[in-house]
């Protein structure tokens, strides 16, 4: 790589990472490119020279924050976790990101059809390791007989129910750091089949 | 640790390629039963078929979301992207 391209790699990750604070804080949908350039510190068309529309850094940022979720749910998913450790896993992504994840949740009617294909892309990582212990913990009798989308869709509209909410559970900061532990706790109660 | 170039998935034991074949760039549920790749349309309809049968999606939202995450992947990115 020569030092122009270098130097030219450098801007665009600086003025994504300048959408990324103003997205997380402001959401999606409201923030000017002008805002964009005034964090990252460039020229208002230097944004455009990058990424040719606010859309098009708009879905860029929404496919780094899917990269990033994705690859750390499969990095600290190993063999054999527990049901425990899967929902761990998968909100301790989310809790690391979760203002803009919560910004494009309650987005996506208003944003391109990619944002929401991005956010079953997400979803679907986190189906496969759930679907693997799930199935395991199903044939040992030890979780409900119930269909894994029922299953999978009642985690993830409880997950999005409070971080949506976060203002009514959680006004001064993450919903997910004070709620985290004990949702996973009580969904597993919930699946478990009573051996009494 | 490789990277399955079709689907994405870490591939960390033995057991995640396809017919434990280590040498291969891509995982066993991206493999026919032979261990050969699968095309892209085998590819495309077996994400298609997983969002179905784990996330409850309508067969045409499904079948769209499968080919955009398919897009992404090193394997099947499409020249515009480089
Ligand atoms: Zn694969």
């Amino acid at each position: 790589m020569n030092k122009r391209t270098q130097q030219r790699e450098q801007t665009r990750i600086e003025i994504l990472t300048a959408a990324e604070h103003i997205y997380a804080v402001h959401g999606f949908i409201r923030p000017s490119t002008q805002m964009v350039a005034k964090e990252a510190g460039v020229a208002h068309g230097t944004v455009f020279l990058h990424f040719q529309s606010q859309e098009k850094l708009i879905l860029a940022v929404i496919e780094n924050l899917g990269q990033s979720l994705t690859s750390q749910i499969h990095e600290s998913s190993v063999p054999g976790h527990s049901l425990n450790e899967v929902l761990q896993t998968y909100l301790t992504a989310i809790e690391a990101n979760e203002s803009l994840y919560t910004h494009l949740i309650m987005e996506l009617p208003q944003l391109p059809k990619e944002a929401q294909q991005t956010v079953i892309g997400i979803q679907s990582v986190i189906a496969h390791h759930l679907d693997q212990v799930m199935s395991q913990l199903k044939k040992e009798k030890k979780i409900k007989d119930l269909s894994f989308p029922f299953l999978f869709n009642t985690w993830i509209g409880l997950i999005h129910y409070y971080l949506m909410n976060r203002r009514l559970f959680a006004p001064h900061g993450s919903v997910l750091a004070v709620y985290k532990d004990q949702l996973i706790a009580n969904f597993i109660t919930l699946l478990e089949v009573d051996c009494t | 640790m490789k990277q399955c170039i079709a689907c994405g998935m870490p591939m960390r034991k033995v057991d995640d390629y396809p017919l434990g074949d280590t040498t291969k760039n891509y995982c066993k549920y991206c493999a026919r039963a032979n261990g050969s790749m699968q095309s892209y349309d085998e590819k495309l309809a077996s994400m298609t078929e997983f969002i179905i049968r784990t996330q409850g999606l309508d067969a045409h939202v499904a079948q769209k979301s499968a080919a955009f995450m398919i897009s992404k992947l090193p394997a099947w990115k499409r020249g515009s992207d480089d």
